[in-house]
């Protein structure tokens, strides 16, 4: 049988007729199994929520009517869309050149640190026209500064980023805390935070309601991202590092600056949700100003395939799933633990049939 | 075929053995061996002739398609290397399987089923039986050193230890030197005689032709997955050996018309570089090539190819010495100035260097030229240009694929390196380095590359070929020169170089001195 | 394949004993009820009170005061609710939703809730609110409420100048604010009246919640200064402080809650909040129409505010100390003392 086989050589149309791959099914199995996998983990947990002596059923319509059930709970989805939309639309940019920023969190601090000090600074001087994109610009300042730190440590030193970045959240945190509660700390207060940020410094929002600049800031930023990624030379360019940096070197493209951009640009966008979130939500700079979106992005980012559209759809379920979790326990009195454990199974089971869909969807 | 003692069976034998992969590579083609009681078989072969496809086969990694492998005269099946190792087979591979933060003596217990359950084996009976293992073989390894902290030599004595701690009698060493300095092979050799001596068998896998002389008491020469010869170390000879390695059937012959060399375009002077293990990988070596001629640069694999051909392009630092792209001085320059000063570059390893898998045929065609125009206007990706582009190499190239978006991870070898080959000539580089550029290639794609190449050469390009096949070196090139070590060996034209000639200089002998003896042979 | 699907097992087991541990908190189904019914004022109607906590409800401490006070209103037959564990950027949110499900008290128990607190207010002027602020911070619809805990400390010093063997006394503070501060200085007033050599030693940790920093805190008092009595404010310095008296020897003082549990042999007294004045003024003020963003001072003379001594610990009180604090808590009570307020 083997003289059959290797006496004529396969012809190449032969071997390319062979090689033509059913493309459609995998991608409809790899959007069907992530819902699948939110099923199963709502199905295990209805059955936790029976075991501790609830129902299930009730539990659950109170999760969607919490997430859904309104103009105000879908104002309150939306609002937590925006920061984690805008972190995983920066990831997206680090991760597609395959650099491991874990440092969102502390990007995210110096955002809004910087944001903080240029509105505190002026917001007694200057219109909010004027004012909030100087914040805007100067948190996404901040943000990139500090990643920058992670790039410099990386090009020039070697440093892993991934133990940067993330060594860096700490020290943003503490820099940004510590400041917040002496230097900057209200003088007609006692509490240990900074002064407010005022009116003009406040995110504008659409008339009537609550979804302010920020919000729409991501879902613009959602088709700029797609464009940068696959519709420039430096997009192409980020892709082609992260696929195979020896192979982008080789081909004579600038790997250090790809790097480093990638790196940057995920820290701007970190830092303008940082600005965003103390500008619209806390209002000053304090313990707590963080949303752990820094981690969170993460999961979005790659929960979302690394594709902005995929992104959308992963922030969407990341902030529907926290705020109906929250819901069950606020409103329902499901123990907090247990809408907790719930949260972290659906992700789990999300997570898990992704991954099994990409390892045996071909 | 080399009747030993009749009386006592062959540790070993393997019996036809047979073993296709995916994509219809045969890999082992009807191989039998048999290892005799306290040799040393050296199993000799180029990159990819099937060598570790066997001994992973004889180690349970593999399982044959066809053939049987017989254990001490029994008839043996091994699903698993957990059947090898109970057999008493033992296997150091090149990659050290060892957890760096155990200790020598931890590493040596891992895995191994302990007599007192559930707890682990006595610390100090492990410690004395590695004492007793290492001064029995002088295998000297401190026991509670963590593995972190010795040197590769070191490492390497762990895994044999290894090996000796569960009992084998039969060791199979995949490469071993390839990570060692000359004295650690030293040291290696003398522990390798003392395991024979003591009755243990070795089978030693290398493309080494000096070190397989060295130590082997019997070498079988592997190529293309077929066993071309199997003989006494004493009846053979270096030269001998590097023509049965590389000796290829011929094939093909390319049809070309003598040379028309113009002005260097590529000039390599006195150029010394380090390999990864910081040892000197080519020592003084200076060429020079013409527009108009194609260079082959022959040699057995591991002798400088690999260094040579990523110093050229800007991969490895220059220690010493100049490379000149059309007299301009690009030593240790990146890619980029290489690529503007005319230099394109067909590597020996398509995927590490040249081409994206997940990245479409389209795209890899751009990969250099993506910023420039017409594929970037007016900062955006032109998509239409960059479809154009691909369809137009597509047909020029011949090269087979479902669609421009097609993932180049899905060609056939053949295919993918039609599509390195077209960019990299779409750029009308002046000079051309092209390595093993038919390395797992079919039949009819290596004959369209090898026309390629000449087509090139006759409208003016300089090409520097390197390549491991003596025939794809003979056929193409217009002068040869040979590396042996990472020396020049010494330089002919295609026309005048007979394989004799070419055999003694890979394995070692300079052309003068060869000169010299034929001279003094004839008077 | 086996292996994973014995992985997944595993893991679920896993999970329906966490399940299984979680304690059904009897799902406040009349919570539920959609229909809004604003807080008509002066009608005296049963209030409906919700509650938001920044940690576990059941944390022997602060959340716990709040949770005990929630449940005494319950009793009453007030309609209540609560969420634990709401971190600062959730608040808002959360408020809302109790907004939302018609609740005419809503008690943000944290400092940190401040903004969060006055916004969702603003938007909401029919329901009433009340911030952890003790700072006097109020709107039309927003009381605050005091935690004068440097009045119990003062008690804990009088005990702190009998017990303590060699009059240095420690201080650890998650911060050095002014609530914390007067803690310390309260303590060490009290005890000069004992002991006239009485002194202080204040760490602020910088740590509301790091109970091994807190306690090497504690430890370093003990060996460079001799310090043999504690008393701490915020959760993460007094859990630290139990943890030092345990290995160095000594004493220390359970903060907002009875902690003698978690240190029987060296948790000596403990001040402990009593909130029910609190809810009970923001109800009945609620409920009388009354309510106008008043700033809610209950301290001991309230009863909010008190000492208990652990009782494995009597018998290492001496008596006079008993009969001491006994006088100080009814001269704070008929204000014939005034205790100290140092903040800073």
């Amino acid at each position: 049988m083997s003289e059959a086989q290797s006496s004529g050589a396969p012809s190449a149309a032969q071997a390319t007729i062979q090689r033509r791959q059913p493309r459609r099914a995998t991608t409809i199995w790899s959007l069907l199994a992530p819902l699948l996998g939110a099923l199963a983990g709502l199905l295990v947990g209805a059955f936790l929520i029976w075991l501790s002596g609830a129902n299930p059923i009730t539990a659950y319509g109170v999760m969607v009517s919490g997430a859904f059930g309104g103009t105000r709970q879908i104002t309150e989805t939306l609002l937590l869309i925006g920061p984690l939309l805008l972190m995983g639309l920066g990831l997206t940019v680090a991760f597609r050149g395959r650099v491991w920023n874990i440092g969102g969190e502390g990007q995210y601090y110096m955002g809004a640190l910087a944001g903080t000090v240029v509105g505190l600074f002026f917001q007694q001087r200057l219109p909010g026209l004027a004012l909030i994109p100087l914040m805007l610009i100067a948190g996404m300042a901040g943000g990139a500064l500090w990643a920058g730190i992670a790039a410099l440590l990386k090009i020039r030193f070697g440093v892993n980023e991934i133990i940067a970045t993330l060594m860096l959240n700490y020290i943003a945190e503490y820099t940004v805390l510590y400041l917040a509660r002496v230097p900057l700390k209200d003088p007609t207060s006692f509490l240990p935070q900074s002064a407010q940020l005022l009116s003009p410094a406040r995110m504008p929002t659409l008339v009537g309601t609550r979804i302010h600049l920020g919000i729409a800031l991501a879902f613009l930023l959602i088709p700029l991202i797609y464009l940068l990624l696959w519709k420039t030379p430096l997009g192409f360019r980020i892709r082609a590092i992260g696929a195979n940096t020896t192979v982008a070197y080789h081909a004579g493209m600038n790997v250090a600056f790809g790097l480093a951009f990638a790196l940057l640009f995920s820290g701007a966008l970190a830092g303008l949700t940082g600005i965003i979130e103390v500008s619209a939500l806390h209002t000053r700079l304090k313990a707590g100003i963080s949303g752990n979106y820094g981690f969170t992005g993460i999961l979005v980012a790659l929960l979302g395939r690394l594709h902005p559209l995929g992104v959308l759809v992963a922030a969407c379920f990341f902030a529907a799933l926290a705020i109906g979790a929250q819901t069950m326990h606020s409103v329902y009195g499901l123990p907090i633990a247990l809408a907790q454990v719930i949260q972290g199974l659906v992700v789990l089971f999300v997570l898990a049939a992704d991954a099994l869909a990409r390892r045996y969807g071909k | 075929m080399i009747p030993t003692n009749a009386s006592t069976p062959p540790v070993v034998e393997l019996r036809n053995i047979v073993k296709h992969f995916h994509g219809g590579v045969l890999a082992n083609d009807q191989i039998t061996i048999q290892l005799q009681r306290g040799e040393i078989l050296g199993l000799l072969g180029e990159n990819g002739a099937g060598k570790t496809t066997l001994m992973n086969i004889l180690y349970g990694l593999l399982q044959p398609d066809a053939g049987e492998i017989f254990v001490r005269g029994q008839r043996s099946h091994f699903r698993s290397t957990h059947d090898a190792i109970a057999h008493g087979l033992g296997m150091v591979h090149q990659h050290f399987m060892l957890v760096p933060t155990f200790t020598v003596a931890e590493n040596l217990v891992l895995g191994q089923p302990s007599p007192r359950k559930p707890f682990l084996e006595n610390r100090k009976t492990v410690a004395r039986r590695i004492s007793q293992l290492s001064e029995q073989y002088g295998l000297q390894v401190d026991p509670n050193a963590e593995v972190w902290q010795l040197s590769v030599g070191q490492e390497q004595r762990v895994e044999i230890l290894k090996t000796l701690y569960r009992g084998a009698e039969i060791l199979i060493l995949d490469e071993p030197t390839a990570v060692l300095t000359p004295q650690e092979v030293d040291e290696l050799i003398t522990i390798l005689r003392k395991l024979a001596q003591d009755g243990r068998s070795l089978i030693f896998i290398s493309h080494k032709l000096h070190e397989v002389m060295q130590i082997c008491d019997r070498v079988a020469v592997l190529r293309d997955g077929r066993l071309v010869h199997t003989t006494p170390v004493q009846a053979t000879n270096p030269a001998e050996l590097s023509r049965m390695m590389v000796g290829r059937d011929v094939v093909l012959r390319v049809n070309k018309g003598p040379a028309k060399p113009g002005a260097v375009r590529l000039r390599l002077q006195n150029l010394q570089v380090r390999d990864d293990r910081q040892l000197l990988a080519l020592r003084d070596v200076s060429l020079a090539v013409h527009a108009g001629e194609i260079v082959g640069i022959a040699g057995v694999e591991g002798n400088g190819q690999r260094e040579l051909e990523e110093a050229i392009v800007g991969l490895r630092p220059v220690e010493q010495g100049q490379v000149q792209l059309n007299q301009q001085d690009v030593t240790n320059r990146p890619p980029r100035v290489l690529f503007n000063a005319g230099l394109g570059h067909v590597p020996s390893d398509r995927y590490k260097t040249a081409l994206l898998r997940e990245f479409s045929i389209a795209e890899n065609l751009v990969l250099s030229r993506i910023d420039q125009p017409p594929f970037t206007q007016h900062g955006l990706l032109n998509q239409p240009a960059i479809d154009q582009n691909a369809r137009t190499l597509i047909q020029q190239f011949d090269i087979r694929a479902p669609a421009i978006d097609t993932a180049v991870a899905k060609l056939s070898g053949g295919n993918a390196q039609k599509v390195v080959l077209a960019r990299e000539l779409s750029h009308q580089p002046q000079v051309l380095l092209v390595a093993q550029p038919t390395r797992g290639v079919d039949v009819g794609a290596i004959e369209y590359v090898h026309q390629a190449l000449v087509r090139q050469r006759d409208q003016g390009m300089a090409i520097l070929l390197i390549s491991t096949e003596l025939e794809e070196i003979l056929n193409l090139s217009d002068r040869i020169i040979v590396l042996y070590e990472g020396q020049v060996m010494g330089e002919c034209l295609a026309s005048e170089a007979d394989v004799q000639t070419l055999g003694l200089m890979m394995a070692g002998s300079k052309l003068a001195t060869i000169a010299n003896q034929q001279g003094g042979a004839t008077k | 394949m086996n292996k994973r699907i014995f992985h997944w097992a595993g893991l679920l087991v896993g999970l329906l004993m966490m399940a299984a541990c979680v304690q059904p908190g009897a799902p406040a189904a009349e919570a539920t009820q959609a229909e809004a019914t604003p807080a008509a004022a002066g009608v005296a109607t049963a209030p409906s009170i919700a509650l938001v906590l920044i940690g576990p409800k059941d944390d022997n401490s602060w959340a716990a005061s709040a949770y005990s006070a929630l449940e005494a209103q319950k009793a009453k037959g007030a309609k209540t609710a609560f969420s634990e564990s709401v971190s600062d950027a959730d608040a808002a949110r959360v408020m809302r939703e109790y907004v939302d499900q018609g609740f005419n008290i809503i008690i943000a128990h944290s400092f940190s809730y401040q903004d969060a607190t006055f916004e969702v207010a603003k938007d909401a002027p029919k329901v009433n609110f009340a911030w952890a602020g003790a700072i006097g911070k109020t709107d039309k619809n927003v009381a605050d409420y005091d935690q004068p805990f440097y009045e119990p400390a003062y008690l804990v010093g009088i005990l702190a100048g009998y017990v303590s063997k060699t009059g240095n006394l420690g201080a650890l503070y998650g911060f050095d604010i002014p609530s914390c501060h007067a803690m310390g200085e309260a303590m060490l007033a009290a005890a000069k009246t004992i002991n006239p050599k009485a002194n202080l030693t204040v760490t602020a940790v910088g740590d509301w919640g790091d109970v091994s920093k807190a306690k090497e805190a504690g430890l370093a008092q003990h060996d460079t200064k001799g310090v043999d009595f504690w008393i701490g404010c915020g959760e993460g310095p007094t859990l630290g402080s139990i943890e030092a008296a345990k290995q160095a020897g000594g004493y220390t003082t359970g903060y907002v809650g009875d902690m003698a549990k978690l240190g029987p042999d060296v948790v000596m007294s403990s001040i402990v909040w009593n909130m029910n004045p609190i809810f009970d003024a923001i109800a009945r003020d609620t409920a009388a129409g009354t309510f106008s963003g008043p700033y809610y001072q209950f301290g001991v003379k309230d009863d909010a505010l008190d000492v208990v001594i652990n009782p494995a610990l009597q018998d290492k009180v001496p008596a006079e100390a008993l009969a001491a604090i006994d006088k100080a808590r009814a001269a704070i009570k008929d204000g014939s003392l005034k205790v100290p307020f140092v903040p800073q």
